[in-house]
């Protein structure tokens, strides 16, 4: 693990949980993604993340990193895609149905 | 052939063909019970062939374990596909009846098939992060499911219960990253030797404690349970009584795994903690849905209580219980499924939730009125239904574990889900008669799974000796995971059938 690469984990992982609290359920979306997206460094940082190093063995005592992080990382991308991609849709209809973005048009159901 | 990844495979084909046939609703249909039910056999087959010869394994695209991912069935997994089969096969049926009253859009059938394949693959997973993988699936296809309807309240419900679950996903890859970090492996049978290894308890602790977090979110664990009563109780009544029945139950079986396989050395560390955690879902649930008159909130807030007693157990880690635990899960998926599929009945006929503003459905719903009864009697824990002695399993496993105040608790909450059961049961069939004609009868798509369900809780109730000694087998199996281990990593033969021969992995 880099310090660039713990630098960037906290700042998003900050910046995610700042947006978490906003009323504007837009910028909610958007932090999760963040939030999501901090995990998936952290993640890449789990295998070695050492800057210039390719997860390949070339030939020759090249150094490397374990690409299995990496792939697994690939398909929490694909995932968080998804996932945001339905939640756009889902804030989408919430401002149709009730008529406004924002966390106080949530407040129907209490109990 | 290897029956293994039948369960998942056939729900693939299901949900596939489900969308290519988005045109023709019919076919549509009769394609999803079909595929449901073949589902269920190829998961009742697979159930046959793990009691015969042991955990069975299916190593996907050849790569070999460890490097490779592999899907188990050992006992606990085959006998939680096959439940969520049955209950996912009488809430299609359900659906097909509940909705015709609303505007049947064509997404419905191909999601509750993505959902089932989540729930199948969950189940049957030997690779921490093949497990990530498929609740993702699961949890996609359920957010879209809770939003089906499009109503204001669905679709907040939605936005909670997928805010919750994408922190929870965010968390387990943070989990998935550490544990790869400390012991370079992923697979579930290679783990515990390399976490034995692995340095200090503390650090592997804290692992086991954030997969405790996720897996909590999903099994709707105090304090993560905040998305699960306007979610189960919002969602179309068929895909409440899957959440409820079936998808809150992956979390505890993924609990379960995780604590025996993986953790199993911290598992005792961890104890308080989910011990704690279960006691207060207990309460918490209890304390909730005595306040409700909303009746699907009520029975969601009863979930949560009944996921409590079910944690407990699981936290206990003793045979009896495990026993209690695993004997409370069949009791809870076909009760719980069977109350809200019968209060679907009920809101059906009376127009709205509210149970005291219905009152009488008796007099034109008297199958329903019964069948309500069993799955309450089911749910409160009233002999001789099997839910009585699942509780009084896990009483007794409480006192001889040494908590006398837990099982004071547990008791103290089971009077309470016994008074406000039997109060939804007075407030919604009992009573004066309703006042205006009732418009809709209840069609036989919806009718008919209530009462298979009723009849299998009898069935349940019939054979209890039997069913008591094949949980006990389950839960020597999972209490003991050499075997597993030894399946999963030994050479040669994997796949063990009926025949003794064994086939290309």
């Amino acid at each position: 693990m880099t310090l660039g690469l713990i630098l960037t984990i906290g700042t998003l992982v900050g910046v995610g949980v700042f947006l978490v609290l906003r009323r504007n359920l837009l910028k909610l979306i958007i932090g999760l993604s963040l939030i999501s997206h901090a995990a998936n460094l952290i993640l890449v940082g789990s295998g070695g993340f050492l800057g210039r190093r390719p997860p390949i063995i070339l030939p020759g005592p090249l150094p490397y990193v374990d690409p299995l992080p990496q792939a697994l990382v690939l398909t929490a991308i694909v995932i968080g895609f998804g996932v945001s991609a339905f939640l756009l849709v889902l804030l989408y209809w919430i401002s149709r149905v009730r008529g406004g973005a924002a966390v106080s048009d949530l407040m129907e159901l209490k109990g | 052939m290897n029956w293994v990844p039948a369960p998942i495979l056939l729900s693939l084909a299901t949900a596939t063909l489900c969308s290519g046939l988005i045109r023709w609703r019919r076919a549509q249909v009769w394609v999803s019970l079909l595929g449901s039910l073949a589902t269920t056999a190829a998961a009742g087959r697979l159930l046959f062939l793990v009691r015969e010869a042991g955990p069975q394994v299916h190593v996907m695209g050849g790569w070999s374990p460890p490097f490779g991912i592999v899907l188990v069935a050992d006992l606990l997994s085959v006998s939680l596909v096959a439940l969520a089969s049955v209950v996912a096969c009488l809430s299609l049926l359900y659906s097909t009846g509940y909705l015709e009253e609303q505007e049947a859009r064509a997404g419905f059938h191909p999601l509750f098939h993505f959902l089932l394949m989540g729930i199948h693959g969950a189940f049957l997973t030997g690779d921490v992060f093949n497990l990530f993988v498929f609740f993702e699936i699961l949890l996609l296809a359920s957010y879209s499911l809770v939003a089906y309807g499009g109503t204001g309240a669905q679709l907040e419900a939605t936005l909670k219960y997928a805010t919750l679950n994408l922190v929870g996903s965010a968390v387990f890859l943070l989990a998935v990253g550490a544990l790869y970090g400390l012991t370079g492996t992923l697979n579930m049978a290679h783990l515990p030797a390399r976490i034995a290894g692995a340095g200090s308890p503390h650090v592997v602790l804290a692992i086991l404690l954030l997969f405790l977090l996720v897996f909590g979110t999903k099994a709707a664990a105090f304090p993560l349970q905040f998305w699960l009563p306007d979610a189960h109780s919002s969602a179309p009544t068929p895909i409440s009584a899957m959440l409820s029945g079936v998808l809150i139950k992956v979390g505890a079986y993924a609990i379960l795994r995780m604590g025996a396989l993986v953790f199993a050395g911290v598992q005792p560390l961890a104890q308080p903690v989910l011990l704690g955690m279960a006691a207060a879902s207990m309460v918490v649930g209890a304390l909730g849905a005595l306040a409700q008159r909303d009746v699907k909130r009520l029975l969601a807030y009863s979930s949560i209580s009944q996921m409590g007693y079910i944690l407990m157990g699981v936290g206990l880690f003793t045979p009896g219980g495990l026993r209690g635990a695993l004997l409370l899960i069949l009791n809870h998926a076909l009760g719980k499924a069977l109350l809200f599929l019968a209060a679907g009945h009920a809101v059906h006929a009376a127009g709205t939730r509210d149970m005291r503003s219905m009152g009488g459905l008796r007099a034109v719903l008297p199958g329903t009125s019964a069948a309500f009864l069993v799955g309450v009697l089911a749910i409160a824990g009233v002999p001789p239904l099997p839910g009585f002695f699942a509780k009084l399993t896990i009483f007794q496993a409480l006192l001889a574990a040494g908590h006398p105040v837990l099982a004071t608790l547990a008791a103290a909450m089971a009077l309470a889900t016994l008074l406000y059961l039997v109060r939804a049961w007075q407030w919604i069939f009992w009573g004066a008669a309703p006042k205006e004609e009732i418009a809709h009868t209840v069609p036989i798509g919806m009718r008919a799974p209530v009462a298979v369900l009723a009849l299998l809780l009898a069935l349940v109730t019939a054979s209890l000796g039997p069913v008591s000694a094949w949980l006990t087998e389950v839960a020597d199996q999972v209490r003991s995971p050499e075997a597993y281990v030894a399946r999963v990593l030994g050479g040669g033969d994997r796949s063990l059938g009926a025949n003794g021969g064994g086939s290309d992995g």
